[in-house]
């Protein structure tokens, strides 16, 4: 098995073609809706390309060869560009279910996937990945904002039922719209959500509910401006980029720029470079 | 040996000492090229610029060169700008469907390396040399890829009638597995009376977003992207990512010496 070691390790791998490189042209997100304290303080956007993408229906990231998921790979480096200024990251968003807030009561209709996913650490295989959920909205709400708790394991394996609750922002929330989800206090992540639990129901409103792991940032303090992330020669610590594999089943995983802070219409592009490992 | 691109002392003594190498086109007009609109051709707009630097003779004690620094400013059109290492892989003629071989990747060093490797490209493209009269056209592709196997297949659709200069990123449609190609074995289209596309084996040194229609630059030397040896006689290809618009560009390159 081949692991990094070297910086150049790096150049070898890039240049005996062990390396995937893409390029993200983005969709622009519509102006979406601000959130507030009571739905996670912060806003955010999913950054998706434009061709493939039929929002919020059908949702591409960064376009890639098929067939290379299963290889260990390594993101040495990543740039964007946004039309906002705003914090911007790269991120594997494992889809764990959809919502619907059209009733109240459990409202998670839970992807096929058996979480938690599993990677090995620390010298041991198969152990539970945690992550922080992010709602993207899939069809606008109406009428009443929906109210809702989650139930869910944290990233110790407890089982946690939500006491918080979440207020999405507005009666019409937004198609594209983004929200955090405010966790238990002590919670530092989420392995899965068990439930949604609707206790305010709206006329209409779909959502996404994802895992987000967090890969990278590349803030774009200045709009225009390429924000760059390099994980090599700002402390040689590129972060694993194949996805964490589902306790039983396969995941839907959607790669992907993940924006905070603004809510008007976005749009911008995006590259990342990756290298493999074996 | 020095090491130019680990070294910032070497890579400083072995400009003075040997001097570096700059290109600078001043000012040079884009074509407009096709608007990409499909997922079966590489999912973004891309445009070759007309010009390909080709790399100098070099001294006797100088037996690669590296790209130090990427200028660019183009007045129209955001998005991005790529710059490579460039291999003819083949040629495709739509007319009478026929394919000239090209030149396979060869073993290069990477700048650092203690041997050369057999490079591989992992964003090869599609361009159109010549402007195509095609509808849809499917261009089938064998290749080699990345770890030598040979008879390796892949297609994309094209937009109806590429103009000349529209490129198409070829990785996402690579046979399942893949991650690039060292070389090109066959190439076919389904329809077209007229056109030439060739594959540009491309081994990326720099990629630069910019999101407004202004300038970008970018130093080489501080980015973890390979910077494979360069010979006398090498071409860069410079590709817009992003764009299809006409636009006032200018490009400048600087190569460092190893030695």
């Amino acid at each position: 098995m081949t692991y990094i070691s070297t910086f150049q390790d790096i150049q070898d791998l890039q240049a005996a073609g062990q390396a995937v490189e893409s390029h993200l042209q983005g969709v622009a997100t519509g102006t979406t809706t601000a959130a507030a304290a009571a739905s996670g303080y912060i806003s955010s956007h999913v950054l998706l390309n434009n061709l493939g993408t039929t929002l919020a229906s059908t949702l591409r990231g960064f376009p890639m060869q098929a067939g290379i998921s299963t290889k260990r790979m390594r993101l040495i480096y990543a740039q964007s560009h946004n039309n906002r200024a705003i914090t911007s990251l790269v991120a594997n968003l494992y889809l764990i279910g959809t919502v619907d807030f059209t009733a109240t009561g459990q409202r998670l209709t839970h992807h096929s996937a058996t979480f938690p996913l599993l990677r090995t650490r620390m010298g041991q295989a198969s152990q539970p990945m945690a992550g922080i959920p992010l709602l993207y909205i899939t069809v606008a709400t109406a009428t009443t904002a929906p109210i809702f708790t989650i139930d869910y394991t944290d990233a110790t394996g407890a089982s946690k039922t939500g006491t918080l609750t979440t207020t999405l922002p507005a009666a019409i929330t937004t198609q594209n719209s983004c929200y955090i989800p405010p966790l238990e206090a002590g919670t530092t992540g989420v392995r899965d959500v068990s439930a949604v639990n609707v206790t305010a129901a709206a006329t209409a409103g779909k959502a996404n509910l994802y895992l987000m792991e967090q890969l990278c940032y590349t803030t774009t303090p200045v709009l225009n401006m390429p924000g760059v992330a390099d994980m090599v020669y700002t402390g040689f610590a590129p972060p694993r980029f194949d996805p964490a594999v589902a306790t039983s089943g396969t995941a839907s995983v959607l790669t992907a720029m993940v924006s905070l802070g603004s809510t008007s219409t976005e749009t911008g592009t995006a590259y990342i470079k990756v290298v493999v490992e074996s | 040996m020095a090491q130019p691109l680990r070294s910032i002392a070497d890579g400083m003594a072995n400009q003075s000492a040997q001097g570096d190498w700059d290109v600078v086109y001043n000012v040079r007009i884009t074509p407009a090229t096709t608007v990409n609109t499909g997922t079966t051709s590489g999912y973004q707009t891309v445009a070759r610029w007309q010009e390909t630097p080709t790399v100098p003779t070099l001294g006797g004690s100088v037996p690669y060169a590296y790209c130090k620094s990427v200028r660019a400013t183009a007045l129209t059109g955001s998005g991005g700008i790529l710059v490579g290492l460039e291999t003819n892989g083949g040629t495709l003629t739509v007319s009478g469907n026929s394919f000239a071989a090209g030149t396979a990747l060869p073993s290069r060093k990477s700048s650092g390396a203690s041997a050369a490797v057999q490079l591989a490209s992992t964003m090869p493209i599609l361009w159109s040399s010549a402007s195509a009269t095609a509808t849809t056209p499917v261009v089938t592709i064998g290749y080699t890829n990345e770890a030598g196997t040979s008879s390796r297949s892949m297609t994309m659709t094209l937009p109806t009638n590429s103009l000349i200069g529209s490129a198409y990123l070829m990785s996402p449609h690579l046979q399942s597995g893949d991650l690039g190609i060292r070389s090109i074995d066959s190439m076919s289209i389904s329809t077209g009376t007229a056109g030439v596309f060739k594959v540009g084996l491309l081994v990326p040194f720099v990629t630069q977003l910019n999101g407004a229609a202004t300038g970008c630059s970018i130093t080489t030397q501080f980015i973890p992207v390979v910077q494979p040896g360069l010979l006398a006689g090498d071409q860069i290809g410079v590709y817009r990512i992003g764009t299809n618009s006409s636009s006032v560009m200018s490009f400048g390159l600087t190569l460092g010496p190893e030695t």
